[in-house]
């Protein structure tokens, strides 16, 4: 782990008062806000349903501060509340975007913007034809995390980590170089 | 949407910054990432964590309310 992904007071944190810990633990909260945003936008895709996502994770962190141990990874202990959330949501009231295969087919089959310059709205559309599995640890990985935080946020082996970028890069590269002459396969489920 | 690629911000850690200048869709990422980070944070979050602040005021007031930190970790 890298120091610097620890949260910022997080290491000072032990032995403090409860009080004062509360009081750390809130600073940490509003830091890693626009990271959070962040992580909740690339997965759902949708601006107002990532912010609802997002504040739930911060109230679920919230509740859930005794179970953070000062001094670990702040940001992938806060990142795993918000997927884990993300998941339980989306599979149960389907608020959020979720991979769904037909969709994922017409998308692949749409070309991007020609002219051979990545625009970032075909990337941002190109991510949303992945599985949430695939899309979500691109997301974590060029957020900064190491690959065995995202396997930490994820609950998977590494080489799953690893397999899961791979294939997720691989269809998007296929995604934003447009279509062959052939219809471009839908991406396998994780 | 704008093609500027240049890389965002240096990242605390991961991937090999001379790698990732190299890859568009490394770029790209960091990039979406970046730019949703550098928007203003909307005023709901603040006043969801005042509300914690009021609920931690609440606690602290009465000791016998706490929950004991809220019921566990969520993430498991």
């Amino acid at each position: 782990m890298n120091a610097d992904m620890i949260a910022p007071h997080a290491v000072g944190a032990a032995g403090l008062s409860r009080a004062a810990a509360d009081a750390v633990f809130r600073a940490d909260l509003v830091a890693i806000i626009p990271s959070l945003r962040a992580f909740a936008r690339g997965l759902c895709g949708n601006r107002d349903l990532a912010d609802d996502l997002a504040q739930e994770a911060l109230a679920k962190a919230w509740g859930a501060r005794a179970s953070y141990t000062p001094g670990t990874n702040f940001r992938a202990w806060i990142f795993r509340i918000l997927r884990n959330h993300f998941y339980t949501v989306a599979t149960g009231a389907r608020r959020f975007v979720s991979y769904d295969p037909e969709v994922a087919e017409r998308l692949l089959t749409t070309p991007p913007n020609q002219g051979g310059e990545l625009l970032l709205a075909d990337l941002q559309r190109g991510l949303q034809t992945l599985p949430a599995q695939q899309r979500e640890a691109l997301l974590l990985l060029e957020s900064g995390l190491q690959w065995a935080d995202i396997a930490d946020v994820t609950g998977v082996p590494l080489g799953t980590v690893k397999s899961r970028i791979t294939r997720g890069r691989s269809t998007l590269r296929r995604y934003l170089e447009g279509p062959d002459d052939e219809p471009l396969p839908v991406a396998s489920g994780s | 949407m704008a093609n500027d690629l240049t890389p965002p911000s240096p990242r605390p850690a991961g991937r090999d910054p001379r790698k990732v200048a190299s890859d568009p869709i490394a770029l790209g990422l960091r990039r979406l990432w970046a730019d949703v980070e550098k928007e203003a944070v909307p005023d709901d979050f603040l006043n969801l964590l005042d509300r914690i602040d009021e609920r931690r005021a609440d606690l602290a007031a009465n000791p016998q309310a706490s929950g004991g930190g809220g019921g566990g970790d969520p993430a498991i």
